[in-house]
């Protein structure tokens, strides 16, 4: 008995019928959360105190299984804590996404006229510009650090939640049940939460896991300009860029396992957010 | 016969159609569709008062508008108000006093499939205006459904409370959509084509329990039909409306047995007789026009086997032939 068989037995997945595709996403995705979570237990070292002389190679020293690095950190002892700030940021970043664009989307939406103008001509510029551009200068202007991270890449989804729950609402509150709502005397805000919100929100499920992907591999980016989480951090992008001229003294480890996480971690969420979106396109 | 529930003044409802850049441009004016062109009429306190008409005649925007569910372009509804316990006028009312007024109007929708909260339980669903207009929650709520669903014969309500929409059959859930009408006890209800959606032998008894409910809730109904048959059957008077006008009024009886407008004609034309022998010929095939834009002359004229010189020209006003019994046609009209 493992976690995945108890989290199918659960009512969720009963009624949703999973694919394959959620299913593999999902076993990615609940080991990294485990890397995460158990990192304490996973290695003995600090991550960012000098361990061990620099550059063991990794499979060589059962000490260090994945070598160390130019500082003499343990290489497999960054990526354990690295898998901490990597999901923390993107867990952040799209809950704050999700908490801003999908109210936003439902009242635009629903209420229409001036304001549906408004807010769709702000998404929509926001929406033309180059995300990791965005967060670059977000990131810039408020320095270096987790929150701040998460706060630039936030901004980047914000619009995609807006549109897709404002697409699905105007198709909901077409629907005679809403109007059943107004008919039963609901004011707006009771409508939106009873009658609109619950069978819109769905759509923007697959969008959250995707996004996820995306924040993972953004955060990496971030961090490898140098506009992300401070160089002391544990972290993949923080890893991939203070290693990067490694390569050319065939000093490979120190960059493909950081690299190797981030593929992994990305593969996962988007590998979940495809097979979500076609649950909920019941495909 | 008693006093009117609710007077119609010389109500409207446009809906202006969007504009696109060019015609902005071009300063060309907006275009309107006339769902409600002026009209007026009493509907009596407990009484079936039927308005019939093919699809796009306006008859299911005018029974929102005079529930106040959409605000009128101009016009006055009078509604004798128990909660405010005076004469209202709906079309003035502001939102907050129109939310109260939902208490005593309501609407029973015409599809039951898209007209329940597939996200809600059955009970839930029928006891939200309880607790939106803060009646009743909890133990208290769940009794005043229990009740109501079983009054709709949606029996055993144990049964159906906590299951959801999807779970149930079209004749279920038009009980549940009655249901949902019923809770908040009102006195007048729009019922907009409560039977068009449903298998025709689950009709009958839809009805039949409309009938047995308007009794025992001494309760008002404004039907809503396009089959002339049904209103008949059911209505005490009937309206008959056509491109946003009322073209016939009168007691059912009289408007079925001796219909005077060619289009009152018409649609007893096409009632279906089960023998065959009795299937009438009708010519006339045609499409009502667009509402769109203004017209000049009687609305009926591009479809009307009997029209004359004049009704191009001119619409005829609405004039009472015998008592009670009004029709807006120049074959009636006295010179």
């Amino acid at each position: 008995m493992n976690i995945l068989d108890l989290l199918l037995r659960l009512r969720f997945f009963r009624r949703f019928r999973p694919n394959a595709l959620v299913i593999t996403g999902l076993a990615i995705i609940i080991a990294l959360v485990m890397l995460a979570i158990l990192a304490p237990y996973l290695t003995p070292y600090d991550p960012t105190a000098e361990v061990a002389q620099p550059y063991i190679p990794p499979f060589v020293n059962p000490s260090h299984p994945l070598g160390t690095n130019f500082l003499g950190q343990d290489v497999w002892a960054r990526l354990v804590y690295g898998a901490r700030n990597s999901l923390m940021v993107a867990l952040l970043a799209v809950a704050i996404a999700a908490a801003v664009g999908v109210p936003l989307g439902l009242l635009s939406g629903y209420v229409g006229g001036v304001l549906d103008r408004v807010l769709t001509f702000l998404m929509d510029s926001m929406y033309a510009f180059p995300g990791i551009i965005l967060a670059m200068i977000i990131s810039f202007v408020l320095g270096a650090g987790l929150i701040n991270v998460a706060l630039s890449l936030a901004v980047i989804y914000i619009p995609t939640y807006f549109r897709v729950v404002r697409g699905t609402t105007l198709t909901v509150k077409e629907q005679l049940y809403v109007e059943a709502a107004r008919a039963a005397g609901a004011p707006l805000m009771t409508t939106l939460r009873y009658y609109v919100a619950p069978n819109v929100v769905p759509v923007a499920v697959p969008v959250l896991a995707l996004n996820f992907a995306d924040a993972i591999i953004t955060e990496a980016g971030l961090s490898f300009l140098g506009v992300g989480l401070p160089p002391t951090q544990p972290d993949w992008g923080v890893d991939l860029s203070l290693s990067r001229g490694d390569i050319v003294h065939g000093v490979w480890w120190t960059t493909f396992f950081p690299g190797l996480m981030i593929f992994i971690a990305t593969l996962g969420f988007l590998l979940l957010g495809e097979g979500l979106s076609e649950v909920v396109r019941g495909g | 016969m008693s006093e009117p529930i609710l007077q119609v003044i010389n109500l409207k409802k446009y809906f202006a159609l969007e504009r696109s850049i060019a015609d902005r441009l071009l300063g060309r004016s907006r275009a309107y569709v006339k769902a409600v062109d002026d009209v007026s009429f009493d509907v009596n306190e407990n009484e079936i008062f039927g308005i019939v008409g093919e699809s796009g005649c306006g008859k299911s925007t005018l029974g929102r508008v005079i529930i106040g569910l959409l605000k009128p372009t101009s016009g006055r509804i009078l509604y004798k108000s128990k909660i405010f316990n005076r004469t209202v006028d709906i079309a003035s009312l502001k939102e907050k006093d129109l939310r109260l007024l939902r208490r005593e109007l309501q609407i029973i929708f015409q599809d039951p499939y898209s007209a329940l909260n597939p996200k809600m339980k059955i009970g839930d669903f029928i006891g939200h205006p309880l607790e939106i207009h803060k009646i009743a929650t909890g133990e208290e709520k769940r009794e005043i459904v229990m009740k109501i669903m079983e009054k709709v014969g949606l029996i055993p309500p144990e049964e159906y409370y906590d299951r959801y929409p999807r779970e149930l059959s079209g004749g279920q859930r038009q009980r549940v959509v009655i249901a949902r009408a019923l809770i908040l006890n009102p006195r007048l209800i729009v019922a907009d084509e409560p039977t068009s959606n449903l298998d025709v032998s689950i009709q009958a008894r839809i009805i039949a329990l409309l009938l047995r409910l308007k009794d025992e809730m001494k309760l008002t109904y404004v039907f809503i039909t396009h089959s002339i048959a049904l209103a008949h059957n059911i209505c005490d008077r009937i309206a008959v409306m056509y491109l946003g006008r009322i073209v016939e009024l009168g007691g059912a009886p009289s408007i079925v047995d001796e219909p005077l407008h060619p289009y009152t004609r018409l649609l007893m034309r096409s009632v279906i007789d089960p023998d065959t022998r009795n299937i009438p010929r009708v010519r006339e095939v045609s499409e009502p026009p667009s509402p769109v834009g203004d017209f000049r002359g009687c609305r009926f004229v591009r479809r009307c086997p009997e029209k004359m010189e004049k009704c191009e020209r001119e619409e005829p006003p609405l004039v009472e032939v015998s008592t009670g019994h009004y029709v807006r046609c120049w074959q009636h009209v006295k010179r």
